[in-house]
């Protein structure tokens, strides 16, 4: 049997071939074990630059950056993430701590007298799910009013409504396409909700009354009527919220809200702006806008593939510190969280964030990611602008209609914060 | 002109009409320089080539390795996939063996199961072996081959099977008669009769893994590494108004081969469309 | 035939075996680097390939499957597997809360039942060992109070027992040998798990290489009832068998995080029987046949009229054809991007050609019909070039027999070609509506499934097909639940598995020979 032989023949070789490739993966000497660290498109490039192969923050480990090419691609390799190829530690946006701490993939954070101190109230309870924290927060994700200075001029408008009669009184001679643009959509329009009496959930000092829903105040429903509607109850179109970031660099709309992130851009498209806090209905009111944490999260996996305690020494020690903080916020923009490196800040732009940060409410994530009621707040919102702005829908019916989902929402997650 | 021929003209041309007016939409607003998506004549204005240079010049829109990237990915698809779909289909459609009817219909079941709910069952998969191979893991172009493989006999067996049966038969017995095994039959006689159509099939997979991306959306996250199915789809849902230029001038270069191929090639591939209908 | 003498016996032999014996070596160094992991399943499926590739190319086995072999090896592993998955995960209680095995929720939930004290005591903490055991020199950052701890117990040490670095941290003492950071690194999973008693019931644990804190253990897991107690709240905390530990006096009160759990199919259940989950589904199936029937419908009439229309011998024929199935040979997901910019309410031309501010994918109609009419751009060629093959196949003598019975062209086409051209084409038109019935692409690309009319409770988008729907509850943001996806994709399966099934022995193509 010819054929039998040239098999055994060619097992033979082919042990041969193989035990020859082995030799290559099998010298290989005691390496340190690596911390591996996932960021988005945004922050990957500058931790590249800060703690890539890092081996003194944590003594003993190496630090391994790895990056997405957008937040979406890193939320949703996230979701799928098992130890086999999951990371040691996250960074993302802080509605990932509760879904982290929900799902068990993030191992609560107990935080030492010093940095409690450190961080403030706001950022470890954007951290926190059902009591226990689950991360430290790195930097503050807000946003700003900002309005066009050779359009309005120097300085800021005082009310609300001075906008809106600005706008209403150029809107054919300079050719406004909107007068208020918020450049983040429902999300960055906040400090209007809140400027015209609304908002999500009202709030005493630092307590939050989650019972409560604002969205459909009999002041927000009012002064919408007068402000933002024409005497036809259609939109008199100063606000807009979806994609007229373009028409604020052109100069077509005069005011907005954003944040550091679009600095650059607005600049760059030579618009000289200032930046403050949305004026409210009076004199020296505001809105508030929302403000949000990113934050560092230590996995479950890192024990598993143990480096529990580097990656925990990593992320209290470094991306919880005021230098570690310091060196991010001067390469992001965006204001640290760590109080002691917020006092450092010197930029301006930064600085101008900072400071309507101090005005802002905090976006508590499971409360306005909960869809108990059908859907979150944010879809609700989207909902409530079309049919509002877009449709000419009645103004009341159509905010008590969000408010009766949103009050199941927001009773629901109370139960788990 | 009759004008009993009057209304096809009219109905060809309306459809004309139809079918131009997108693609006339995009290659004027490739070379609009404002970028912009708003055109309210059909008047070209501010021509010029810098949606073109953009995609050139951008770190952050690297056209030129998405276009590589599916051009290595789609041709080694097509390649492998053929000869694949080949082995299969001249076993199923040459052999007697026990299974065939079922494996044939298992197959067809394969297909039409709604597999992108697999994703999380792949994803998991190749996180493990891209932890020991990361060559062919997760997030490398080799890993998405594989699985854009597994899935080229259930396509390819079917389509080529239908022609493979137009061979006559004599062939392969007057070659038997010589003293040919089934494998001299097969890569002697069979593959270069078949090679039209092989051809054919290379390019619909050719042209099926070029307009693939919810696979290699999930699977290539860093941007040196996507395809430009995957690459545009991103840049252009970022900023809808913004990038609109680029995004066409973008489609345009990438269309364009494939649409040359296409319609130089147009009777083979018709050829392969009708003979499904006609052997009902 | 002499060009076959070349590729017989010796030399054949001799280039089978080469090939085999280099996927074999390719096959066992892989099989090695996998175990050098310890990637068992890997190592597994590997070995199983490896062994299989051998069986079939060197036994004597049927000659078939030499032939099917690679591609069916290829088809198990990375399209069969997942879909066996798919099908066992649609009888799991899987989602966001419920993903991770039950041995680690425990561990997570022993770890989250770890409280620290009122003051958050934490210490500086350099780690050593004492007579052959860990053991740690701790110092707390407030009350700068220095204590060594090991496992079995932890003292506190006046001044004279130990030595202060220029930190203000305790770093020598008699008989503690320091540990370095490599050490501490090697022995990180042992390390993290350490606990330093404090004698009150609370411990010291190192949360990193130097820091520990005070914890009490909140919760404790008996293993023999498999329970959880809440020690200071007295609750005990039992497998409800959907995968979470339910309080035994309130069943609604359970720990989070849960576990992937095997629940009797229950997502079917919830399907039919919950009316938030049952109605929106209902509403996404009846459009999602409505839009496949239709659109096929559609695409077939105007490609079987414009295959009528170019059947005669017309001037420019060519060209009229050439430039009308362009739409088949430009990739689908740039056209249908480009469609999606053209119906943009702000910015896109086909309210900028007409003057018009339509907000076309705000509106369920609209946003219906921009979706059929984009397919029909995108399918009408196709259907065209079938209906031309088909009317080919229609033999001539049938059309002329007609007319000498007295037919009208008209009625030639309707009693006699129209007929046998849905015969001919039927099974193209099923599997079209099968493709179309899970037309991802185009939905998800043109209108993402919406608009979804939130205010009025619907969670499901107007324009959503079931395969749009499906992907949204599987990997849809913060709140996903894969079993229930994997449920509702199971019975399209069964839809379209058994509508091609049906086609497919319809047409008789397997009964052949």
């Amino acid at each position: 049997m010819m054929k039998k032989r040239f098999g055994s023949v060619s097992v033979i070789a082919a042990v041969a071939l193989a035990a020859s490739a082995l030799l290559v993966p099998s010298a290989h000497a005691a390496t340190k074990k690596t911390i591996v660290v996932w960021a988005d498109e945004q922050r990957g490039p500058q931790l590249k630059t800060l703690i890539d192969g890092n081996t003194t923050i944590a003594p003993g480990y190496v630090i391994q950056v790895k990056f997405f090419s957008a937040l979406t691609a890193l939320q949703g390799a996230w979701d799928k993430a098992t130890a086999a190829g999951g990371p040691d530690v996250m960074t993302g946006p802080a509605g990932m701590a509760a879904q982290g701490g929900k799902s068990g993939k993030f191992v609560p954070l107990p935080y030492g007298g010093i940095l409690k101190s450190q961080i403030p109230a706001a950022g470890i309870s954007a951290m926190s799910f059902q009591r226990k924290i689950y991360g430290v927060p790195l930097d503050v994700d807000t946003t700003a009013f900002i309005w066009n200075k050779a359009l309005y001029g120097a300085s800021a408008p005082t009310t609300f409504k001075a906008m809106v009669d600005y706008y209403n009184a150029n809107k054919v001679a300079k050719g406004f396409t909107g007068g208020f643009c918020a450049f983040e959509g429902t999300w960055g329009s906040q400090p209007v909700l809140t400027a015209l009496g609304g908002g999500a959930w009202a709030s005493k000092g630092s307590n939050a009354n989650y019972t409560q829903v604002l969205l459909n105040s009999a002041a927000l429903k009012s002064n919408i009527k007068s402000l933002l509607l024409g005497a036809d109850g259609k939109s008199n179109g100063f606000f807009q919220w979806d994609g007229c970031g373009d028409a604020f660099k052109a100069g077509k709309i005069p005011f907005g809200n954003t944040g550091a992130w679009n600095f650059d851009g607005i600049t760059k498209a030579g618009v000289g702006f200032g930046i403050g806090a949305t004026p409210g209905l009076v004199a020296g009111s505001h809105g508030a806008q929302w403000v949000n944490y990113s934050g560092a999260y230590v996995t479950s996996f890192a024990s598993t593939h143990g480096v529990d305690l580097g990656a925990k020494k990593l992320v209290m020690g470094w991306f919880a510190s005021p230098e570690g903080q310091t060196a991010m916020s001067k390469l992001s923009g965006r204001p640290a969280a760590n109080k002691v490196a917020a006092a450092q800040i010197t930029d301006a732009s930064t600085l101008g964030v900072a400071t309507a940060a101090l005005t802002g409410t905090p976006q508590v994530s499971p409360v306005l990611d909960d869809k108990a009621g059908g859907s979150n707040w944010y879809d609700v919102l989207g909902s409530v602008y079309t049919d509002i702005f877009t449709k000419g829908k009645d103004v009341s019916t159509t905010l008590d209609a969000a408010a009766a989902i949103l009050s199941k929402n927001f009773a629901d997650a109370a139960t788990n914060l | 002109m009759k004008t009993k021929n009057l209304w096809r003209h009219a109905y060809i041309w309306v459809l004309i009409v139809f079918t131009l007016f997108p693609i006339y939409v995009v290659i004027e607003s490739s070379f609009n320089s404002t970028g912009s998506l708003a055109s309210s004549s059909l008047i070209p204005s501010n021509l010029s080539w810098v949606n073109y240079k953009a995609l050139f010049n951008n770190p952050a829109v690297p056209y030129t390795t998405w276009i590589r990237n599916s051009l290595i990915i789609a041709t080694a698809n097509a390649i492998i996939s053929v000869f694949i779909g080949a082995a299969s289909a001249f076993a199923f459609s040459r052999m007697r063996f026990k299974g065939r009817k079922a494996g044939l219909q298992t197959l067809l079941l394969i297909q039409v199961f709604p597999s992108f709910l697999a994703l999380a069952a792949i994803y998991v998969m190749m996180e493990r072996v891209y932890t020991v191979f990361p060559s062919i893991g997760l997030g490398s172009l080799g890993g998405l081959l594989l699985i854009y493989l597994g899935g080229s006999m259930g396509v390819n067996a079917w389509l080529l099977k239908g022609y493979i049966d137009t061979i006559p038969m004599e062939l392969d017995e007057a070659a038997r008669i010589d003293g040919a095994s089934t494998v001299q039959v097969y890569w002697l006689i069979f593959f270069p009769l078949a090679a039209p159509v092989l051809a054919v099939t290379a390019l619909l997979s050719f042209i099926g893994t070029f307009n693939e991306f919810v696979l290699a959306s999930l699977f290539l996250q860093d941007i040196n590494r996507r395809t430009v199915a995957v690459g545009l789809q991103q840049f252009v849902g970022a900023q809808f108004g913004q990038n609109w230029g680029p995004f066409a001038a973008g489609s345009l270069l990438a269309a364009i081969p494939l649409v040359i191929v296409f319609l130089s090639l147009q009777r083979f591939i018709i050829g392969g469309l009708t003979q499904g209908a006609t052997k009902g | 035939m002499n060009r076959l003498a070349g590729f017989t016996g010796l030399p054949a032999q001799i280039f089978k075996i080469s090939f085999v014996a280099i996927v074999d070596a390719v096959l066992i160094s892989m099989f090695f680097a996998s175990t050098h992991k310890h990637a068992t399943p890997l190592a597994a499926v590997i070995a199983a390939v490896l062994i299989a590739t051998n069986f079939v190319y060197f036994a004597k086995f049927t000659l078939p499957f030499k032939f099917l072999f690679p591609g069916l090896v290829l088809l198990v592993v990375f399209v069969v597997v997942p879909i066996l998955y798919t099908v066992s995960m649609s009888a799991f209680n899987y989602k966001t809360g419920n993903e991770i095995s039950k041995g680690q929720a425990i561990t997570q939930l022993l770890q989250t039942g770890l409280a620290p004290d009122a003051a958050n005591t934490t210490y500086d903490m350099i780690l050593g060992k004492k007579d052959g055991n860990y053991a740690a020199l701790l110092t707390d950052q407030v009350t700068h109070d220095v204590f060594i701890g090991t496992e079995k117990g932890t003292t506190k040490l006046v001044a004279g027992q130990f030595k202060m670095n220029t930190y203000g941290i305790a770093d020598t003492a008699p008989g503690f040998h320091a540990l370095t950071p490599e050490e501490t690194a090697g022995a990180d999973s042992l390390i993290s798990t350490l606990k330093f008693p404090l004698g009150d019931g609370s411990f010291a644990a190192p949360q990193s290489a130097d820091v520990a804190v005070r914890l009490t253990q909140s919760f404790v897991y008996d293993k023999a009832t498999d329970t959880l107690k809440n020690v200071s709240l007295g609750k005990t905390y039992k497998d409800n068998h959907d995968g979470n530990y339910a309080n035994i006096a309130d069943k609604t009160d359970k720990l989070l995080p849960g576990w992937r759990a095997f629940n009797n199919f229950g997502n079917y259940i919830h399907l039919f029987s919950d009316s938030t989950v049952r109605g929106p589904f209902i509403g996404v199936f009846i459009w999602t046949v409505s839009f496949a029937f239709i659109t096929v419908v559609m695409m077939f009439g105007v490609g079987f009229l414009l295959a009528l229309a170019l059947d005669k011998k017309l001037a420019l024929r060519r060209f009229y054809r050439s430039i009308l199935i362009l739409p088949y040979a430009i990739p689908s997901f740039m056209s249908i991007l480009i469609w999606n910019g053209l119906f943009n309410r702000q910015f896109g031309a086909i309210n900028g050609l007409f003057h018009t501010n339509i907000d076309w994918f705000n509106s369920p109609w609209l946003a219906k019909g921009v979706i059929l009419l984009v397919n029909l751009w995108l399918g009408f060629p196709y259907f065209y070039l079938i209906s031309t093959g088909a009317l080919q196949a229609i033999p001539a003598e049938l059309e002329e027999a007609a007319s000498i019975d007295g037919a009208k062209p008209r009625q030639i086409l309707r009693l006699i070609k129209l007929p046998l051209m849905l015969q001919i084409l039927s099974p193209l038109l099923i599997s079209s509506f099968a493709f179309n019935f899970n037309n991802f692409n185009l939905i998800y690309l043109l209108t993402g499934g919406g608009p979804t009319d939130v205010l009025h409770g619907k969670t499901a988008g107007a324009t959503d097909i079931l395969i749009t729907y499906t992907y949204k509850t599987a990997f849809g943001s913060n709140e996903q639940n894969l079993g229930l996806a994997c449920a509702i994709s199971m019975i399209m399966f069964f839809i379209v598995g058994s509508l091609s099934i049906w086609s497919l022995r319809r047409s008789k193509v397997l009964d052949g020979f």
